[in-house]
């Protein structure tokens, strides 16, 4: 599914990824654990195509594709979909017309039959009271004046909508209370498939009571140091970071 | 917001609104109808033989005292080839509702004298399409607590200059002009605008906002100006332009000016020019949306500020398609949710 080589970026004049190595397989579910400031967010930013970010060195392989020279659109369309730790706004937008325009792009790069409008608003409204948000939000502005949950809620709906082959998603459980915690996993959960793969990126291992992952890797100063698995969160939680960074 | 989807199907269903009036200058000939139709929404409203072109091309439209015409009075400039004048009198107390619209090949002056009595209100929309070169002016006088608001719409369609001059004079206590506006320029579009609010007594209020989306080599000047002369007194002017640039060949020019001789005013004045935020193109394209959609996405984001000014109306509906369709924004006009 992803193949990241010797991944090298930066931003600005500083460098953040160090050489990152990762491996995901269809079906598998990954969470990327590490300090404040090791490059976690870097990561999807640099996947999804954020043209901040300049990669300096490395490759990274999507099903076969050069990833890194795919537009950012181009990247969404194949499949993969970045969950934004800071979703941002645009009033006056719909999140309908949002997600009409992102449903319809991706069908037809996918070559999937397009939703008939029928179609399209019974999946939307069901896809909503998945994520536990009122149907009528989908008439607002694009995460206009919603809540940090109510932003991550919506940035499942866009999710589950466009049905991703990889999902990375950056800090979703940030901001997020116990309950819309629980609500967003069970979203996620419904998401695994032989056929799918997903990336949690999180600091914190509450996360991973919830949606269980297969491989829990550290990342620290822009490098995976440590990969195990689930053990490896609660190793972490009991000892932090400094155990493997060696700052005490 | 709710209701704008249903309101815009309605729209659909109902392209032309309803009027009371049409007033049409169709190249130098004027055309009046449905006179008998506001005569018989308001028996009175309509005096001095309702309309009289002379020979100075100057027609007068006079809605007389404590008349409301909820019906707005279409006012359609086309082809206008000379200089064209048309008065609107409104009497004390009474309300109309202008829905004003320039369209085809003008090449010449339209001149619009607007007089507010006491307590008078009228709400004025204004499309500005047309294709020519054009100069287009109106002037305004409100008197005590006399009320106006417009929304202007302004779509530069060719190369030849359009210039569009706008003077308000709040003549009498307690009256309150607001003027909301949208332009949009593509191509070599050259647009003037210049706006002169005179506070002229007391206790007066303004508000102007303009936003604009200036793309590929198009020029705007925008040129707004308020002026608060020493008796006018706890007086109110506030006047903010922003604009978003497209392209680096676009070009704007904004003047925003204040010109205060009174001590005890509340003014506020700004300007903006900005491009558009990398962030959100950023975030648009992540969930598959081409570069194209993204940017007539978020330049229609831009412009909402100015939809939110409007009362719920088919007119407001009529903005936002003309403004969506413009910037290749595909509205979801979805009311089943």
């Amino acid at each position: 599914m992803l193949h990241i080589k010797a991944l090298e970026a930066r931003v600005e004049e500083k460098q953040i990824l160090k050489g990152l190595n990762l491996d995901i397989k269809p079906g598998e579910v990954h969470a990327i654990m590490g300090p404040n400031g090791a490059g976690k967010s870097t990561l999807g930013h640099v996947l999804a195509g954020n043209p901040r970010y300049e990669i300096i060195g490395g490759s990274v392989s999507f099903n076969g594709k050069d990833l890194l020279a795919m537009p950012e659109e181009e990247r969404a369309r194949a499949g993969l979909f970045l969950s934004f730790q800071y979703p941002v706004e645009i009033p006056g937008v719909s999140n309908m017309e949002l997600l009409k325009a992102s449903v319809d792009a991706v069908y037809n790069y996918q070559g999937k039959t397009p939703l008939t409008t029928g179609q399209f608003l019974k999946k939307a409204k069901q896809m909503s009271k998945v994520a536990n948000l009122d149907p009528s939000f989908l008439r607002r502005g694009v995460n206009e004046g919603f809540s940090g949950g109510e932003k991550k809620r919506n940035e499942l709906i866009q999710m589950l909508m466009l049905e991703p082959k990889l999902a990375i998603l950056d800090e979703t459980d940030s901001g997020l209370d116990i309950d819309a915690l629980q609500v967003v996993a069970k979203g996620v959960n419904s998401m695994r498939s032989p056929e799918r793969s997903i990336v949690l990126v999180t600091h914190y291992q509450r996360l991973l009571d919830y949606i269980k992952p297969d491989f829990v890797h550290v990342l620290a100063d822009g490098k995976i140091i440590k990969s195990g698995d689930k053990s490896l969160a609660l190793e972490l939680e009991e000892k932090g970071y400094n155990w493997l960074t060696g700052e005490a | 917001m709710d209701h704008s989807i249903k309101q815009e199907k309605v729209e659909k269903q109902c392209p032309v609104p309803k009027i009371a009036l049409e007033v049409s200058v169709d190249g130098a000939v004027l055309i009046t109808q449905g006179k008998e139709q506001l005569q018989a929404i308001a028996p009175d409203s309509v005096v001095n033989d309702s309309l009289v072109t002379d020979k100075n091309k100057q027609a007068t439209l006079t809605i007389s005292a404590n008349t409301g015409v909820k019906l707005p009075i279409f006012i359609n400039w086309h082809n206008v080839t000379d200089t064209q004048k048309l008065i609107l009198n409104l009497g004390e107390n009474s309300h109309a509702f202008i829905l004003e619209s320039y369209t085809g090949q003008s090449q010449a002056q339209s001149y619009l004298d607007i007089n507010l009595a006491d307590n008078a209100s009228l709400e004025h929309y204004r499309m500005l399409f047309e294709q020519e070169r054009s100069a287009n002016t109106e002037v305004l006088r409100l008197d005590r607590n006399a009320h106006y608001e417009s929304f202007y719409l302004i779509q530069g369609l060719t190369d030849q200059e359009k210039s569009y001059d706008v003077n308000v004079k709040l003549q009498g206590e307690g009256a309150q002009s607001a003027i909301y506006g949208a332009y949009l320029t593509r191509d070599t579009d050259k647009i003037k605008l210049k706006t002169l609010t005179e506070h002229l007594v007391p206790q007066t209020i303004s508000n102007e906002v303009f936003r604009g989306i200036v793309d590929d080599r198009s020029r705007v000047s925008f040129d707004g100006r308020i002026l608060i002369v020493q008796d006018a007194q706890k007086t109110s002017g506030d006047l903010s332009n922003k604009n978003l640039l497209l392209s680096d060949k676009a070009h704007i020019d904004t003047r925003p000016e204040l010109e205060i001789y009174a001590d005890d005013v509340k003014c506020s004045h700004g300007a903006t020019v900005s491009q558009l935020d990398e962030l959100s193109l950023h975030y648009l394209k992540t969930r598959g949306i081409d570069d194209n959609t993204a940017k007539g996405m978020i330049s229609f984001s831009f412009i909402t500020e100015v939809l939110n000014h409007m009362p719920e109306s088919p007119c407001r509906n009529r903005f936002r398609m003309k403004i969506a369709q413009f910037l290749g924004h595909t509205l979801g006009d979805i009311d089943d949710i």
